[in-house]
This record gives C-alpha cells, structure tokens and sequence, in this order.
C-alpha cells in the first residue's frame, strides 16, 4: 500500500473515531457508491482501451483463462473452510474472501451490508495482497510458476506483475497480465452477488 | 441486486467507451489518476465507516484475527486451485505444456 493510502485509512479511522458526526457517517454511503461507479467506469475504460488483451489471449490460448477460474473457486473454496472456524457465517466468510486483494472495493461494497464484515474484508485483502507479494518467490519456486499468479489476487496485474515476472518468466507474465484482468472484472461482479446471498 | 446491476453497467460501459474512443498506445495520464484519488475517497470512507462503528473498534482483535484466518486459507486454497488446473491442463511447473 502506498503512503497516501495508509495515511488514508488511518486518518479516516481517527476521524471517525473521534468526531465525524452520525449524519456525516451516513453521508459517506452515497459517495461510495458514486464514487465506486466512477472507479468501476474508468477500470473499464482501462480495460477495455487494452486491444492487446484479446490477442494476448489468442496467443497463448484460451486455456488460460482457467487459470483465474482455479483461483476464484480455489479462492471462495478456502473462504467458506475459514468460514467453518469463525464467527462469522460461511457465507460472510466466503464473501470476505472473494475481495480477492481488491481493498479498495470490496470493503467499499460491503459497506452497506456490515460494518463489520466491511472492516474483516478490508482487513483481509490487505493482507491478501501484502503477504500473497512476499510469498511470490518461495511460491515460485517450491510449487510452480503459475501457482505464484494466484497469490496476490487482482493485483497480479499492475502492482505484483514486476515480483512476478521476476520471480518466472515473460510468458507468465502475460498470463497474469490477463489473469489480473479477468479477476478485476470479476470482482465487482462476485462481491455483490454474494453479499445479496449472505 | 440492484447494486450488482449498476457496477456491472458502469464497468460495460467503461469497457465499451475504452475500446472504441481510447487507444493503448498512448498514455492517459488521468486515467491513474481519477483512479488514485477514487482510492483516497473510498479508503477513506472506509476507515470513517470503520472508526465510527463502536461495535468494530471494539471487536478490533477478533477482526485481525478473521481476517488472518481468512487470509491463510484464501491463499491456500488459490494455490491448490491452480495447482489443480495446472495438473489437469498438463501444465508444467515453469507454465510450460509437458508434451515441451
């Protein structure tokens, strides 16, 4: 996480700790989701100018697209085991977990539904992302290439490309170039689908 | 559900303007930066929502905690789940087909 973004966090949870009003609080609901489909607006713009997605695609074949299938279903898989240990119900669990690294949107869109889960999933996809990136290379190595694609979640795309390029090579690079794609495309998907089930 | 519907229309829609009117030649400054300061925003109403609710600042240790758990399995089981793939794809360990 950046500076910027830690000073975020931690100047929003200060705030709110210590004097934003209970009108302001509710305000906060209304900006998210505006702000929320700006972000989804200009993610997509982002996505879809890539042209060379598609042809990347083509390339090494569209049976990479089951890489980011064996991590969603790997991914809830192991959120709904977690569920089984928690308080929380298998379903929060599962929904927690199919945030996928993506702090900044998960938590956002959980906000309506809990609180609580809306801190453990932020909480939690730092911590996807942080320790998935660390892991990289021990992963690299002891398992296999592609098995490190699936550890920092959707940010396999942009911030944990560079470790992963790295720690591989510029074939699975491209792989988790499109994995990161289709991951963040499926997030704002998944996430509210099984919010609407818990 | 509603919510769902919206997210998905937003992303479509970004996704159809960005192919037709954006090309990925050149670099759209703007683009990273709506996206930062959209971070900033929903961070930091996140952390309000966080720092406002008594029941969560009390609950800190028990959400660290879950969120830890969460974590160990979530990654754990992406692991497996590739492994799996890769397995039935006979992929090998280096993202190679073994008949190579």
């Amino acid at each position: 996480m950046t500076k910027a973004i830690v000073i975020s966090v931690i100047v929003g949870v200060l705030s709110g700790y210590f004097f934003v009003p209970d009108i302001i609080v509710e305000f906060t609901q209304p900006v998210v989701t505006f702000v929320l489909c700006l972000f989804l607006f200009v993610i997509g713009l982002d996505i879809g100018r890539q042209k060379t997605v598609l042809s990347d695609i083509k390339r090494v074949g569209f049976r990479v697209l089951f890489i980011p299938l064996g991590i969603i279903i790997g991914t809830l898989v192991g959120g709904a085991v977690a569920g089984l240990l928690l308080p929380i119900t298998i379903m929060e669990s599962v929904v927690v977990s199919a945030g996928m690294g993506w702090y900044s949107l998960a938590p956002a869109i959980l906000m309506e539904y809990s609180p609580t889960i809306s801190a453990i999933s932020f909480l939690h996809n730092v911590m996807r992302e942080v320790f998935g990136i660390i892991l990289i290379p021990i992963i690299a190595k002891r398992v296999g290439f592609i098995e490190c694609i699936s550890l920092p979640g959707a940010s396999c795309m942009d911030i944990a490309m560079p470790m992963i390029k790295n720690a591989t090579s510029s074939n699975v690079a491209i792989y988790s170039f499109v994995t990161g794609i289709v991951l963040s495309i499926s997030i704002p998907i998944i996430v509210p689908l099984l919010m609407n089930l818990c | 559900m509603l919510d769902l519907i919206l997210y998905l229309i937003m992303l479509v829609l970004g996704a159809f303007v960005g192919s037709k009117v954006l090309s990925d030649e050149k670099e759209y400054k703007w683009i990273g930066k709506i996206q930062f300061v959209a971070i900033i925003i929903l961070v930091l109403a996140i952390g309000i929502r966080i720092g406002s609710d008594d029941r969560v600042i009390s609950s800190l240790g028990d959400i660290g905690i879950s969120s830890l758990i969460v974590t160990v399995f979530a990654i754990a089981g992406s692991i497996c789940g590739v492994y799996i793939v890769r397995k039935l794809m006979k992929v090998n360990r280096e993202g190679l087909p073994k008949d190579d």
